[in-house]
């Protein structure tokens, strides 16, 4: 039988040489384990290095002292066999443990919260030191454990197993929140990386790997990774989105280089996305807060000059150690703070640009397990999204993971759906700065941009029927405003004819009750017509529809095709509530907004 | 660490004993000249790390057989070494209530193993006791036999310590200890 020791020249020496128990039939091989007496590294680090050889090897028994380190209390042994049992690598999962020493539970446990371990299943402990009888007890232990030809997964899914965990809840969790925010995120790199079974050579390279050695970080990947794998036969695929094609995305998370970056930029440069990250050092996290703020904003605004708004904004709301104050409210965030700027424009008092772009879209992204009245929050914020990264303590199934990935995806894609918003609001204030167009002005539009900006899939009639009425008053009152006048076939602005019937606008009319007449089309001729189909007529000049339809068509030059958009607007506004879905959809406000209305206000 | 602790901090900086320093020097003979005022040094692992100091730090404070602590929340097991000299400790265990206790009682040199007692507080000797009879059950190693007897003996007894002088003084601490 092969037994391992490990010792720091602190077992019974026959245990630390080759020695007469070989003659017995066991065969010892002692493993030196002593921290290095200078440049002392983090000791579940060193203990992951120093017993990698395990994975290589096979042992029947396994013998330690208590501790192995300096001080004696400090039980260090205990640590190393939580280590053994935590580590599936190492296939030692149920290999048996025995401790020497002269200590009893009760002493230990008084200065190691790891004693628990010692009452679980295949552990033994021993106070006795000659050799014959440790010899005695080894065997004994060899006959009382059969070997088992067992999986890792077969173990870990065990009862004994399972009881183990429970004795390890001991293990002590990190002691701020900020080591424990970074254990949530190193979690969910892994859980993403396992999810679209990435290969050598084919994932993104993750720099980090300090946490997999945490002794916590093993317990949370033993215990909430126990939930069904993802299918073995079915690989998850990245989804792709045409969406996404050649869009720009900015990414702002400090733990961008452990390797989120690269994980992002992965799955979505497949769709033709780029991602342009916020450079994030460590030492960032140390500095003064609000010189982190200034440097990232500094950040934003310089792709602003370069490239103009990104067309989406990922970020995680806690950038600075700061801000893991327990006390710290949600607001004075430095993320918070930072998507503030990203949604806001403004001047200061030397005229110069504060903020990027009211319709600037914000996915938040975070490893956040902090309960706030999160729709609020986001809302005040201004974010289109948002998406958690998983944590261990969720024990989220893969299926689970893979939905949470998805909606994370879906996030960004609808940021990026919306991002034509903060163009329309950069036409519209280049419009009124070159054309001098008032606020008050362009009022409508900009409450008619704050209402499409709300759109989240939910409610969508009442919001789209918000938006039809906001685009019709615009329509109504601008064209009142200009003192547009029909009078019988000709069209005049003021007291100055600007159009007549040479071109010729029909429009096909259906009876709706024996007192209205209602619009269904509009047909543009740019020739006088001789004959005129049945159904279609002349428009009538005290009628809203031409009113509105005829100025756009000979003042505007607006295409036939884009009128029929305007018909149908105004026929939806004439539509009561009851009278069920709103027919206009997104894509049509997105027409009417980029071929009637730009072109109308860019004519003054 | 709670309001008390942190003005317990500030009142120690005010008599004169204890400094609170958010900067250091970073090259090795401002380091040192700023250091040797100090008999305790305690210094958070991040800023060591970042400002690349460490490795200067670990041989300044063993050079001049400093007692050195080492702080951060990354650390998952709190070691003391080098003869209960240096001290690798959770944020959590450093910043706790008898710290301030501890730092001026050692100010006032009536506490000669501030490191001991920061990490085991009452049951500092308990500790002791543990590892005097560990040594004893190896069969003994003189020059560490006699440290730790120095430190547990109150007799000044020129013997090694009996088994059952260790395991009484072990249930006593027990009974009085509180970590």
């Amino acid at each position: 039988m092969k037994v391992l020791v490990l010792h720091n020249n602190n077992l019974p020496e026959y245990l630390l040489f080759p020695s007469s128990l070989n003659e017995k039939g066991i065969d010892l091989s002692p493993h030196p384990f002593a921290l290095p007496p200078t440049d002392v590294p983090d000791f579940d680090t060193f203990t992951c290095s120093e017993l990698e050889f395990l994975k290589d090897n096979h042992y029947d028994l396994i013998i330690l002292p208590y501790n192995l380190s300096e001080t004696y209390t400090e039980f260090s042994g205990l640590r190393v066999a939580a280590h053994i049992r935590l580590t599936p690598e190492w296939n030692c999962l149920r290999t048996p443990i025995l401790f020497l020493g002269p200590d009893n539970i009760n002493e230990i446990m008084l200065f190691s919260p790891l004693c628990a371990l010692l009452n679980s299943t295949n552990v033994f402990r021993s106070s006795v030191k000659e050799e014959e009888r440790i010899s005695n007890m080894i065997k004994k232990i060899y006959d009382l454990v059969p070997a088992k030809s067992q999986t890792n997964e077969e173990v870990m899914n065990s009862f004994e197993y399972q009881s183990l965990l429970q004795y390890l809840k001991t293990i002590p969790v990190p002691a701020n929140y900020a080591t424990h925010h970074s254990i949530a995120n190193e979690w969910a790199i892994i859980r993403w990386k396992e999810m679209f079974l990435w290969k050598e050579g084919e994932e993104p390279s993750l720099p980090n790997e300090d946490f997999a050695n945490m002794l916590y970080f093993k317990y949370l990947m033993c215990s909430a990774g126990q939930r069904e794998h993802y299918g073995r036969k079915k690989k998850n695929q990245i989804p792709k989105s045409h969406i996404l094609k050649n869009r720009r995305i900015v990414y702002i998370d400090d733990e961008a280089n452990k390797g989120w970056a690269a994980i992002l930029a992965t799955i979505l440069s497949g769709s033709g996305a780029e991602l342009i990250t916020y450079p994030f050092l460590d030492l960032q996290k140390s500095i003064n807060k609000n010189d982190l703020i200034q440097d990232i904003i500094r950040f934003l605004d310089k792709d602003y000059e370069d490239n103009g708004c990104a067309d989406c904004y990922i970020i995680d709301l806690r950038l600075h150690d700061e801000d893991f104050q327990e006390t710290l409210k949600y607001s004075e965030l430095s993320g918070h703070k930072i998507a503030r700027y990203i949604v806001k424009k403004d001047k200061d008092k030397d005229n110069k640009r504060v903020g990027l772009n009211p319709y600037n879209q914000i996915v938040v992204f975070s490893a956040s397990n902090k309960v706030w009245n999160l729709k609020e929050e986001l809302l005040e914020i201004g974010a289109s999204g948002y998406a958690m990264k998983e944590s261990p303590e969720q024990n989220l199934s893969r299926d689970e993971s893979y939905r949470g990935f998805n909606e994370f995806f879906n996030a960004i894609k609808a940021a990026c759906n919306m991002s034509y918003l903060k163009e329309w609001y950069n036409e519209l204030e280049q419009l009124q700065k070159k054309l001098g167009y008032s606020e008050d002005d362009l009022s409508l539009l900009y409450e008619f941009l704050s209402l499409i900006k709300i759109d989240n899939g939910k409610n969508r009639s009442e919001l789209l029927r918000a938006c039809v009425l906001t685009l019709y008053a615009f329509f109504e009152t601008y064209i009142e405003r200009e003192e547009f006048k029909l009078i019988g076939t000709e069209l005049f602005k003021g007291s100055l004819s600007v159009g007549h019937w040479k071109r010729r606008v029909l429009f096909q009319t259906q009876k709706e009750n024996s007192k209205r007449k209602k619009y269904i089309g509009v047909q543009c001729y740019k020739q006088p017509l001789l004959t005129v189909n049945p159904g279609w007529e002349d428009p009538d000049e005290k009628a809203k529809p031409s009113q509105i339809i005829i100025p756009l068509y000979l003042f505007y030059n607006i295409l036939s095709d884009d009128l029929s958009d305007i018909l149908q607007l105004v026929n939806e506004r004439n539509k009561g509530a009851h009278e069920g879905i709103c027919s206009f959809s997104i894509e049509q406000f997105k027409k009417v907004f980029n071929n009637v209305i730009l072109p109308m206000l860019k004519k003054r | 660490m709670d309001n008390n602790g942190l003005s317990g901090l500030v009142k120690c900086e005010n008599e004169g004993w204890l400094s609170i320093k958010t900067k250091l020097p970073t090259t090795k003979d401002d380091l040192e000249l700023e250091l040797s005022g100090y008999s305790l040094i305690a210094i958070h692992l991040s800023w060591m790390a970042q400002a690349n100091v460490r490795n200067t730090i670990e041989e300044y404070a063993k050079r001049f057989n400093k007692f050195f602590i080492v702080f951060s929340g990354g650390i998952t097991q709190n070691l003391l070494m080098n003869n209960r000299k240096r001290l690798n400790i959770n944020v959590a265990y450093f910043y706790q209530q008898n710290l301030v206790e501890i730092l001026s009682r050692f100010a006032n040199n009536e506490c000669a193993e501030p490191l001991l007692e920061l990490l085991y507080g009452k049951s500092w000797r308990l500790s002791l006791l543990m590892q005097y009879r560990n040594i004893m059950w190896l069969g003994g190693n003189n020059e560490k036999e006699y440290e730790l007897r120095t430190l547990i003996s109150e007799s000044g007894d020129d013997h090694p310590l009996s088994s059952d002088f260790i395991e009484k003084e072990i249930i006593k601490e027990i009974r009085n200890s509180k970590i």
